[in-house]
């Protein structure tokens, strides 16, 4: 290492010493610990599903307030590997131009996921790049990022304080991406301290400043142990253009095959 | 109006009849059911309405010189599933009325089979489409189903192919097992139609095989992901999709031929590799029956920058290289455009709730100084309606080049599409 870069290196040095010396490094340690503890905490509690079915109904907004409409069927396999994901097969209902689309995801934890479409006019399946995770799904202001599975691994996380809202305790997490091409800096995240479950999140982007508010209302408990919420609403502050997300009919353990979340069987999807 | 062109007398009878039947059927049922199908049949389909403009005169005399060419199209899909959605049956007839053309006015059975799905194999039986391959100009190892060359010249549009599929999933791969026992005959623009060339090929179809149309046809597919790369391996034995025309004749009515379906054994293999933001596609065939075995290949890429300049909009860059080791000489085998062409294009998807996107590109053989470029672009108007726009620009100076009766064809398209 030559002079230069080392006097560069000092001065670096020597500002972030003076810079977050007030920030004991013993308590940041235990802030990770105590972050990643409750992420540990709420996966663990949500373990076992094996497979699930749901519709979702989207309601896209735009700033002026008109609004768009997608239905989809959506079902996932649970995937307890580590270094995997689970599976997601979505098909599209609505609107009609794209009735019968089908996307198939298998998701990985750091590594780009696999994702195919088929295109039901053409009957083709295209495998697709997964680098896009920042971009839009479908038009709305949820990112392919946003919906698919929420790994452990795919993020650091770190607690940021407890709060009380409404008479409910929550914990307070920020957690980073790990993997490529996210479109953000950092999440942070509401959990209410007895079920373990996100109620809000808020996500910066790139240049950290705030861009979505994802908020999650009616949460309902199935099979005794797993919640979903009725309703998902993702704000974009920077836009002013909100999605609402409604899920109906949710069902676990239907017995679904691996099978049925490959290439091969997309072109039977419907 | 012919109905259900490349079948035979009897079963072109037997289609009226039943496409008869079922247009009155479904119209009957949505105007009293408003959508609610009784009995679980889902019911969806779409209207729309083209325009096509030529701005130039005709190459012929005997061609339509209008320049407005209007037409429109319907298409229902009957879905019923039952036994869990193990088993499904299927139907979607279409339907195109042409003002000018009539071979492009036609009834046709698109899909009408029944699919019955197992843990780790599926029945396919009855009419279908399949697609096979990766690359984006030119189709060169999908072959089951015969193409329209009525509806557009970039063969895109099918016909629907009656068979027995059997699909077996394996943890090493999947097969598809095809037996094809009816061969439909490839419509071609009629007589006085623009985008065709001198010769108008007749209706007494020859083969090589003294079964015809009804030489059993059979293919078979193995495919399977491997990590970053997709491979399908292929193998078909059967009628040429492709003709190759004969006994030239010249009339009072113009010059026609007589398409001539030749038996063949094509060998194909696609491969897609996707890494990062980079889609490298391959397609190679080889075909033995013709004159003499002849091979072609389709090999680039599709490069895209996603989210450009800060917006949600995505823009994708595709080439490929085009080979065909058949000519233009017809004695040998059916004759190819794409001898040694390049591929360029662009593609825009503004990933916005309209769903609006653009695709341009420009096939060239340097050669033969054979140009054709394209542009389309769909835009969502609402929960139901959708716009399109169409054109495509041919240029040819050499007078052998397959382009060159089409010169003067070049078109402009809008379409509006009703969806319900």
């Amino acid at each position: 290492m030559n002079q230069k870069y080392r006097c560069a290196l000092v001065i670096v040095n020597t500002l972030a010493i003076v810079l977050f010396a007030n920030t004991p490094a013993a308590q940041s340690t235990d802030d990770l610990e105590k972050g990643l503890a409750i992420a540990i905490e709420a996966e663990k509690r949500d373990l076992g599903w094996l497979d699930s079915e749901v519709t979702l109904y989207m309601v896209l907004r735009n700033k002026q307030g008109k609004e768009s409409t997608r239905s989809i069927r959506q079902s996932s396999l649970e995937i307890p590997e580590a270094g995997y994901g689970d599976r997601s097969l979505v098909v599209f209902d609505s609107p009609k131009d794209v009735e019968g689309t089908a996307l198939l995801s298998h998701t990985k934890t750091l590594k780009p996921d696999d994702q195919w479409l088929f295109l039901p006019a053409l009957k083709r399946v295209k495998r697709i790049s997964s680098k896009n995770k920042s971009g839009p799904f479908v038009g709305s202001e949820f990112a392919y990022e946003d919906l698919l599975s929420q790994e452990i691994e795919k993020y650091s996380y770190k607690w940021l304080r407890d709060e009380e809202l409404n008479g409910q305790r929550f914990f307070v997490v920020e957690s980073t991406p790990q993997y490529k091409n996210s479109g953000y800096s950092k999440l942070v995240m509401w959990l209410d301290q007895i079920e373990y479950r996100v109620h809000k999140t808020d996500y910066y982007d790139r240049k950290n400043s705030l861009l979505k508010t994802l908020t999650h209302l009616g949460y309902n408990k199935y099979l005794d142990q797993y919640w979903r919420a009725d309703q998902l609403r993702m704000v974009n502050h920077q836009t002013g253009k909100s999605t609402d997300l409604f899920f109906n009919d949710w069902a676990f353990q239907t017995g679904q095959q691996n099978a049925k979340f490959t290439p091969a069987r997309l072109k039977r999807a419907r | 109006m012919r109905l259900a062109s490349g079948y035979t007398q009897p079963v072109r009878i037997f289609y009226q009849i039943l496409f008869s039947f079922i247009f009155f059927f479904l119209l009957l049922t949505r105007g009293s059911a408003a959508g609610n199908f009784p009995g679980d049949w889902g019911i969806t389909g779409e209207i729309g309405v083209q325009v096509r403009s030529f701005p130039r005169d005709p190459n012929f005399e005997v061609q339509e010189h209008a320049t407005i060419s209007p037409s429109i199209t319907m298409e229902v899909e009957l879905l019923k599933e039952w036994n869990n959605g193990r088993d499904r049956f299927t139907f979607i007839p279409f339907g195109r009325w042409d003002a000018h053309d009539d071979q492009r006015s036609r009834l046709e059975i698109k899909e009408l089979h029944w699919t019955h799905q197992e843990e780790d194999w599926s029945l396919l039986l009855g009419i279908s489409k399949v697609f096979w391959g990766v690359t984006e100009s030119r189709h060169l190892v999908d072959i089951i189903n015969q193409t329209d060359s009525s509806a557009d010249i970039d063969g895109e549009d099918k016909l629907g192919q009656p068979m027995i599929n059997l699909t077996l999933e394996r943890e090493w791969g999947s097969i598809d097992l095809f037996l094809l026992p009816y061969f439909r005959e490839r419509i071609f623009p009629k007589q006085d139609a623009r985008l065709k060339g001198l010769f108008s090929v007749r209706g007494d179809a020859a083969y090589s095989s003294s079964l015809k149309e009804w030489h059993p046809d059979w293919a078979m597919r193995y495919s399977h992901t491997f990590g970053e790369f997709d491979l399908g391996v292929s193998f078909f034995r059967g009628t040429s999709r492709e003709p190759r025309p004969k006994e030239r004749e010249a009339n009072s009515k113009g010059k026609t031929v007589r398409a001539y379906y030749e038996t063949i054994s094509q060998f194909g293999i696609d491969l897609q590799w996707t890494r990062d933001s980079w889609l490298w596609k391959l397609e190679h065939s080889v075909t033995y029956g013709y004159r003499k075995t002849f091979w072609g290949l389709v090999a680039g890429f599709e490069h895209t920058f996603f989210q450009i300049f800060d917006t949600n909009a995505d823009l994708g860059l595709l080439a490929e290289y085009l080979y065909d080791a058949r000519t233009h000489n017809v004695f040998e085998a059916p004759p190819s455009a794409d001898e040694h062409d390049i591929f360029g294009g662009v593609r825009i998807s503004l990933n916005n709730p309209a769903d609006s996107n653009l695709l341009a590109g420009i096939i060239m053989d340097a050669r033969d100084g054979e140009v054709s470029a394209l542009v389309e672009a769909s835009h969502r108007l609402n929960q139901n309606w959708v716009f399109e726009v169409e054109t495509r620009w041919l240029f040819a100076t050499d007078t052998l080049s397959a382009f060159h009766d089409l010169r003067r064809d070049s078109f402009i398209s809008a379409r509006l599409v009703w969806y319900f």
